[in-house]
């Protein structure tokens, strides 16, 4: 596809997603936030999991910190919740910049393992100090109508998309997709990797939070298990492989078929929407290992191999 | 490099290494194959570190920088196996070296497209990693190698499976690379290549330096032959030039 016609599809998708809440259908445009939402979480999860190959199956924990931050100072220290939901961005990004560094030494499945645990960990913080609302969470006041949250997670969403499509087409994009391939490559052409796979990790978290401080209120009510919940790292995982990892408009994709799936299902049964998930996860593993959006290229020596080893 | 040892467990494969590189030189460095070559070149780019002995590079200790330190002092190396962006382009396989090499905006695409006419790849900059050649990947490891701008050039079989036509035109490129003052450490099982491009040849046989010199006196060397070629080989050559027939060219 041409560049002109990715800018006319991009804005016709804006537009009829600006557009939707005229339909002032309360059940759609709660269905509409929560697929909003989900497009942003997964674009966060992309740039880390997508352009940089590291699969991290912790990224709820920005989510989860972000919301319980926000609340925290607002309830706690009664700060006005813009300036809370700000430094909690800020000091989530922090947190991801600074855990990025130990965590993204280790590769492959132990990164995996490893930030299962920084989340389950962090989980386990939260619970059991106080400030940040232990294991009751936090009620706060009731905010403005369903159409508020919408435009705010869609604006999200919409930095999102734009954010990678910025970052995949400068140098920052090149040095990830870079150290994708071949991260001992990558140093040798002079790369600090530990430095930009913790700016990836960070700007991730940073996109994550600002999700989580508006989920909080769009809520008005959350705890740690629900906040935690890793079955939403497995959702942003999942949507941005089914959408195409690495690409800007995949995890979008991926999120709006997912949500749409889900709510067909739920009408049948609750139970019916995760047994939809793990068919999903088949589904893309076994038919769309480069997702519906990822060009499938004859490769000439076959599909990549795994991260090769640091060494010569 | 100073009394460099490293040992993988209890596998002793380099001992006791001492040289240092002049200026602008072409060194060449060759040994059967597990004599360690490789290993050096991974003691030297940072990609493993020794465990003795000590690499400077000018008057700078960099055997404990990282790898990508290394590289931005214009030490500079290629890999064995071929490591290029799949993900990337060729073009941008290059400008991504030329970028971190510190080269911006105009500078940088025209010295992209220097390198490319170099190494002649032009025609091939808009494909991605993942599709090139060997022999195009090979070029590209050297080309993405020359967007750093270095100083000193670590090849390590750079020019393995080419055929003889594209060796020749690699060769060329050392050669306009040492005119431009790179200084280089060419790793090549070609004695044709080694003979005929290096100021100096380096032995490397078990893990430790047998020979050093200027080439044609380091092939006649009969512990280098025999490193080689076996030492039954050696004498049976030895007896026949007794009795006044030829040499040994090359191998
Ligand atoms: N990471 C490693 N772990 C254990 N042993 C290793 C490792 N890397 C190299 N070796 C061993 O070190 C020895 C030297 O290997 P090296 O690759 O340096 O040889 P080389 O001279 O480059 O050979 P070739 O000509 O085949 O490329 C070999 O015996 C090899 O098996
Ligand atoms: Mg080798």
């Amino acid at each position: 596809m041409s560049k002109r016609v990715n800018y006319a599809l991009f804005a016709v998708v804006v537009l009829a997603a600006l557009l939707l809440p005229l339909t002032s259908n309360d059940y759609l445009i709660q269905v509409a936030t929560g697929i909003a939402m989900y497009a942003a979480l997964a674009s966060s999860w992309n740039l880390i999991g997508g352009l940089t190959g590291y699969p991290s199956f912790g990224n709820v924990a920005f989510f989860g910190l972000g919301a319980v931050l926000a609340a925290a100072l607002s309830v706690n220290l009664h700060w006005p919740y813009i300036d809370a939901a700000l430094a909690a961005v800020l000091g989530s990004g922090l947190f991801g910049l600074v855990l990025g560094l130990p965590l993204l030494r280790l590769r492959g499945h132990y990164f995996s393992i490893a930030t299962l645990a920084l989340a389950e960990a962090t989980m386990a913080v939260v619970t059991n100090v106080n400030f940040l609302g232990g294991g009751q969470g936090f009620s706060l006041p009731l905010l403005g109508s369903g159409k508020i949250f919408y435009y705010l997670m869609l604006g999200i969403a919409v930095l999102a998309a734009a954010g990678t499509y910025l970052i995949i087409n400068s140098h920052f994009g090149n040095i990830l997709l870079a150290i994708k391939s071949d991260e001992l490559a990558a140093q040798s052409v002079g790369v600090n990797t530990v430095l930009a796979k913790s700016t990836a990790f960070a700007l991730s978290a940073v996109l994550g939070a600002m999700v989580g401080v508006v989920y909080a209120l769009w809520q008005s009510y959350i705890d740690p298990p629900t906040v935690f919940d890793p079955g939403i790292t497995v959702f942003m995982l999942v949507m941005t492989l089914m959408g195409g990892a690495g690409t800007v408009a995949g995890p979008v994709l991926g999120a709006v078929i997912i949500g749409v799936l889900t709510q067909l299902a739920m009408s049948f049964s609750k139970n019916a929407s995760s047994l939809l998930l793990g068919l999903g996860i088949m589904a893309v593993v076994l038919f769309l290992p480069r997702g519906i959006l990822g060009v499938h290229r004859p490769a000439k020596g076959g599909e990549r191999r795994g991260a090769r080893p640091l060494r010569g | 490099m100073r009394e460099v040892g490293k040992s993988f467990g209890g596998l002793q494969v380099l001992e006791g290494i001492s040289f240092s590189l002049t200026e602008g030189s072409i060194t060449g460095l060759i040994g059967p194959n597990g004599a360690g070559k490789s290993t050096l070149v991974n003691l030297i780019g940072g990609a493993d570190r020794p465990n003795r002995g000590e690499i400077y590079f000018h008057s700078l200790r960099v055997d404990h920088l990282p790898v990508w330190r290394i590289a931005r002092l214009g030490l500079v190396r290629t890999f064995q196996v071929t490591r290029i962006f799949n993900d990337l382009t060729l073009r941008e396989n290059i400008r991504l070296a030329g970028w971190t090499g510190g080269l911006r905006g105009r500078k940088l695409e025209t010295e992209v497209d220097g390198i490319m006419q170099l190494c002649e790849l032009e025609t091939k900059a808009g494909v991605p990693g993942r599709d090139l050649s060997l022999p195009e990947q090979k070029r590209l490891q050297l080309a993405r190698a020359l967007a750093l701008k270095p100083k000193l050039l670590l090849l390590d079989e750079v020019m393995a499976g080419l055929n003889p036509a594209e060796l020749d035109r690699a060769i060329q490129i050392l050669r306009v690379l040492r005119d431009r003052g790179v200084t280089m450490l060419v790793i090549e099982h070609l004695m044709r290549v080694i003979m005929g491009i290096s100021d100096r040849v380096l032995v490397l046989h078990q893990g430790s330096l047998i020979a050093d010199g200027p080439p044609e006196q380091v092939v006649g060397l009969s512990r280098v032959q025999e490193a080689y070629l076996g030492r039954r080989y050696v004498q049976n050559r030895e007896t026949a030039a007794a009795n006044g027939s030829g040499g040994v060219s090359g191998c």
